[in-house]
């Protein structure tokens, strides 16, 4: 673990306005993540879990407070730096994978590879390798309309990848995958962090999924109110089922 | 009563979608309602009473007509004959740039029968007519050339003639015709004609009023065998034949034009059934809900053939009255003359054109519909629920 | 840019109401090219009647050869005047011309019918160069006999040998000529004086046409009557009378326009409304595209060129269907006498309309496209 932290998050708030009712999601929240690191983002509903998280992804920017990313201040980027930042830096895992239903696996894989300015054989490449790493190099040109949700969301990790990201972001991945798919894509999600050096964040609900990762924070109306390193990568389920 | 509700409801819930809609139809209502006015009137004049009871008589071979003024006597005279009157053209250039655009052509004739004689000026303020009686050098012009020349009633002009060269002739605005009929021309006295250009000796044509169609045709062909073996001899047609003639020359405008309208009805019909379409699919699952709760596919099938139908027809009303409002702008002089504006003083819609146009619009709604009803009439719970599962 | 294939495939699985909104095009710009062809054939008709070398008279204040009426002595006048051409035995190559509209009505039937009938000298033939019999003979001077145009021969379905009363007597026709689509076409053709006797205008002439030597020559010889004191006439080259002719479509010119203009508007709500709902559709897609890094106007560039896609489909199949008019013949009336024409597509329209298509394409998925644009991605996704 490198002595600098990847991302610093310095004293961040973000409020809304609803109607003239302001809303304050976060606030004083300080954090440092180490690179290669497993975060699992836990809280109840409305907790500001997910505002977090864009924040740190950069797909959204905090009413106060910084934010750095591997030395660069990500919360004073405009929004065009901002979208190019992140095809770079951050990789996206939806719950409901969101995939372009009308682009085959291959395709949406290599969307975000069409930003960077790389030759045809390059980004073939990297697809293809991003795809064998999630194991489907046997489905390239199937529709996302005939794989499996596990399958689905496997490529969406595998379109997550591809750009060779430092951060992987992951809303609820397993939030609409049966038991066993969900345990595949958390076993896939940490051997990206294990044997690629990737550093996830990762948003759930689910006891399980926190418990794959190394660090757990969670965060209770807008602040953080715990942080507790697992550091033998297990998490005690018992624990949890008991708060 | 409730479904007209759930069907207004429907129409309010994407109002963007709607109102593209809408704007779609009315435009093309608007171009629609014009082309339709100019093939209506195409029908009218062939096919109407008035015009078949009417006789045209002009000479029988060449174009233009000449007819010897002594004939006169003999073809008013035919029995059956209820009233009369005569042409005689004058055309010549308004102002003195000579343009073809500029162009008007004058028609002499009796001024005390004048309304009655012609088709088209029961609208035509009988105070015209008396001055035209009073005023020897009186003539009633027709509004688009009123509009185009910038004349004022009481005002004075000259004609540079191309008929009748070194005849100029100058003239005194009493009265305006109404549009429609009469496009380039004024109306004149025949004694006018008479003493202005020194032509006693011919008339171009003579139009004779009859009973009934029967008559006229009867008289029509005392009138040719009569005429057989006189010089000139003469050409008698009623007014319908006459305006078929004339008509049949432009066959090929009047057929682009149905084409036109043809291609209007198809696109709005396109247009509507794609918005209903969508709407229909996004409502998919609302539908098997009303299947379940019991309502008939009857019922669900009129929602759709019902919003298209109400949109069509509203749609349709609003641009057929606007298109009657620009032709009443434009014809009052509202509108400043330009060669688009300028087809409403030879075509003027009718305020009953909106009523056409909101039908136009509701069948043009019903002929969108038939696709997306039977694609709701198809909707199946089983299925509906099965994908949202 | 966001990949073409995410275009195309979308277009592909919404097909019907792609090729519905395509089909609204396909018909305007159908319509357009018709209406436009119509006129660009009357005009081609029109230029091809000019020959430049050829100067035409009408007497002063006229413009249309129908009511033109000229007398012997200024005819005889101007025939000689300088800059007309002579033959190779010195005689002015001239052509004095007596053009009538005269009804006609067939046997069968009572409606009456415009026949365009020019009685004309053998000078005619060496005056009208362009013109050439197809089959039969020439009609023989004195005799009643008539040639008739290509045109004619069409529209009335009249055949050589037939006969055809006009004024007191029986003509028969001889000959089919054509003439390079010229206005002549629509014309019967026979003996000056042998029609001018039947309709009492002996010593009357509609026109007189001169030839010159050169184009050159022939505007010079127009522009020197037009200002000569000692005659007075209407002195045109034959380009630019029959080009004046067909100025009379200029109004449907723009009525042609504002048509098209009005259909298209109608076509590109039509655009505007399947865009709209497409968009609606795939607003979460809309998002995924902007977190991964695709810049806004990136995604409005793509619903930009889906709804060209549209316009451009639509308006192929338009001009295509629109120039299976080309070269149907139909005749229309300029001013008092009519022509016989071909719709005409060519290039130019076909330029014309496909910009016309894929500007009502631009200007229907420009506002969509900018709402696209302004998708909010967290938002969206919610």
């Amino acid at each position: 673990m490198s002595a600098q932290p990847l991302i610093v998050v310095d004293n961040v708030a973000k409020e809304y306005m609803r109607g003239s009712e302001r809303i304050v999601v976060l606030r004083d929240v300080n954090l440092e993540i180490a690179a290669a690191d497993f975060v699992a983002l836990i809280g109840p509903s409305g907790s500001g879990k997910t505002t977090l998280l864009n924040l740190i992804a950069g797909l959204d920017q905090p009413t106060s407070g910084r934010i750095w990313f591997d030395g660069l201040e990500i919360s004073k980027l405009d929004e065009a730096r901002l979208a190019r930042w992140r095809t770079n830096a951050v990789g996206f895992v939806f719950q409901f994978f969101h995939l372009i239903p009308v682009l085959t696996a291959y395709e949406n894989v290599e969307l975000p590879l069409l930003l960077l300015n790389l030759t045809a054989r390059r980004r073939r490449e990297q697809v293809l390798m991003a795809l064998d790493l999630v194991g489907l190099s046997h489905r390239l040109h199937h529709r996302p309309g005939q794989l499996s949700g596990g399958e689905q969301q496997r490529v969406g990790i595998a379109r997550a990848l591809v750009t060779d990201p430092k951060l992987i972001v992951a809303d609820e991945p397993t939030g609409d995958l049966d038991h066993v798919k969900s345990g595949e894509i958390l076993d896939l999600l940490q051997s990206l962090q294990q044997e690629l050096q990737k550093t996830i964040l990762l948003v759930t609900h689910d006891p399980a999924a926190a418990a794959r990762a190394r660090r757990v924070l969670r965060i209770d109306k807008g602040t953080l109110v715990e942080d507790r390193s697992m550091h033998s990568g297990r998490f005690r389920l018992f624990e949890w089922t008991v708060q | 009563m409730k479904v007209l509700l759930l069907i207004l409801k429907n129409l309010r819930r994407n109002k963007l979608r709607t109102t593209l809609t809408a704007l779609a139809v009315i435009v093309m209502v608007v171009l629609c309602t014009e082309a339709a006015t100019v093939l209506f009137w195409v029908h009218q004049h062939v096919h109407t009473q008035a015009c078949q009871s009417k006789l045209l008589v002009s000479e029988r071979w060449v174009a233009p007509s000449c007819i010897p003024t002594r004939y006169l006597a003999l073809l008013t005279h035919q029995e059956g004959v209820e009233d009369w009157t005569l042409w005689n053209l004058y055309t010549g250039y308004l102002d003195t740039s000579r343009q073809s655009s500029r162009k008007g052509f004058g028609l002499a004739t009796r001024p005390d029968n004048l309304i009655a004689m012609h088709l088209g000026l029961e609208k035509l303020d009988p105070a015209a007519v008396e001055a035209l009686q009073r005023e020897k050098t009186g003539a009633i012009v027709s509004a688009d050339l009123m509009q185009q020349m910038n004349w004022k009633v009481g005002q004075q002009f000259t004609v540079l003639s191309s008929s009748h060269p070194h005849k100029d002739l100058r003239f005194k605005i009493v009265g305006v015709l109404p549009p429609g009929e009469y496009v380039r021309n004024f109306f004149f006295r025949q004694d006018y004609y008479e003493e202005g250009t020194g032509n006693k000796e011919t008339i171009t044509c003579v139009w004779l009023r009859l009973r009934d169609a029967e008559t006229a045709q009867r008289v029509a062909s005392r009138i040719q065998k009569q005429f057989q073996h006189s010089q000139p001899e003469l050409k008698v047609e009623t007014e319908s034949a006459g305006v078929a003639r004339f008509v049949s020359r432009e066959q090929a405008l009047l057929s682009v034009l149905k084409w036109v309208v043809a291609v209007l009805v198809l696109d709005m019909a396109i247009v509507l059934s794609n918005s209903i379409s969508v709407a229909t699919r996004e409502r998919r699952v609302e539908m098997a809900v009303l299947k379940v709760l019991g309502f008939e596919p009857v019922v669900i099938m009129a929602l759709v053939v019902g919003e298209a139908m109400l949109l069509g027809a509203v749609s349709g009303f609003v641009g057929a009255a606007l298109a009657w409002l620009s032709s009443t702008l434009a014809v009052h002089g509202f509108l400043p003359s330009n060669p688009a504006t300028r087809i409403f003083f030879s075509f003027p819609i009718q305020a009953a054109m909106v009523l056409w146009g909101a039908l136009l619009g509701a069948l043009v709604g019903f002929m969108g519909s038939i696709v997306p009803a039977w694609n709701a009439w198809q909707v199946k719970v089983s299925d509906v629920f099965a994908k949202i599962a | 840019m966001v990949p073409l294939a995410y275009n195309y495939r979308n277009l592909q699985v919404r097909w019907k109401t792609t090729l519905m909104t395509a089909f609204g095009f396909t018909l305007v710009v159908a319509a357009l090219v018709i209406m436009l062809a119509f006129l660009n054939g009357i005009e081609a008709a029109c230029i091809a009647s000019g020959e430049p070398e050829n100067v035409i008279l009408l007497s002063k204040g006229n413009q249309d050869e129908v009511l033109s009426q000229m007398e012997r002595p200024l005819v005889a006048q101007v025939e000689n005047s300088k800059g007309v051409a002579v033959d190779a035995a010195g005689r002015p190559l001239a052509s004095r011309e007596l053009f009538l509209a005269v009804h006609h009505r067939p046997p069968e039937g009572d409606e009456f019918h415009f026949l365009q009938v020019r009685g004309v000298l053998p000078a005619a033939f060496r005056v009208h160069s362009q013109l050439h019999l197809l089959s039969g003979r020439t009609f023989r001077p004195g005799q009643s006999e008539v040639m008739i145009g290509k045109g004619v021969q069409r529209t009335h379905h009249f055949q050589i040998g037939d006969t055809l009363e006009i004024g007191r007597k029986q003509w028969q026709i001889v000959g089919v000529f054509e003439s390079r689509g010229a206005a002549f076409e629509s014309e019967l053709w026979c003996d000056l004086n042998e029609l001018a006797s039947q309709f009492r205008r002996d010593g009357l002439y509609s026109t007189v046409v001169l030839r010159a030597e050169t184009p050159q020559g022939a505007e010079e010889l127009a522009e020197r009557l037009r200002n000569s004191r000692s005659v007075s006439v209407e002195a045109l080259t034959e380009p630019k009378y029959y080009q004046k002719q067909a100025e009379q479509t200029r109004l449907l010119q723009t009525a042609a326009w504002v048509i098209a203009w009005f259909m298209g508007l109608g076509a590109l709500f039509g655009v505007m409304n399947t865009q709209f709902a497409a968009i609606g559709q795939r607003s979460k897609e809309i998002a995924v595209l902007r977190i991964l890094g695709f810049p806004a106007r990136a995604i409005l560039l793509s619903f930009l060129i889906e709804a060209l896609g549209i316009a451009a489909v639509g308006g192929s199949f338009g001009v295509a269907l629109g120039a299976a008019a080309n070269g149907v013949t139909r005749s229309f009336s300029l001013g008092a006498r009519s022509i016989d024409f071909a719709f005409r597509v060519d290039g130019p329209i076909v330029v014309c309309a496909g910009i016309f298509a894929l500007l009502m394409g631009l200007l229907g998925g420009l506002l969509p496209a900018l709402s696209a644009m302004r998708v909010k991605p967290l938002e969206a996704l919610r």
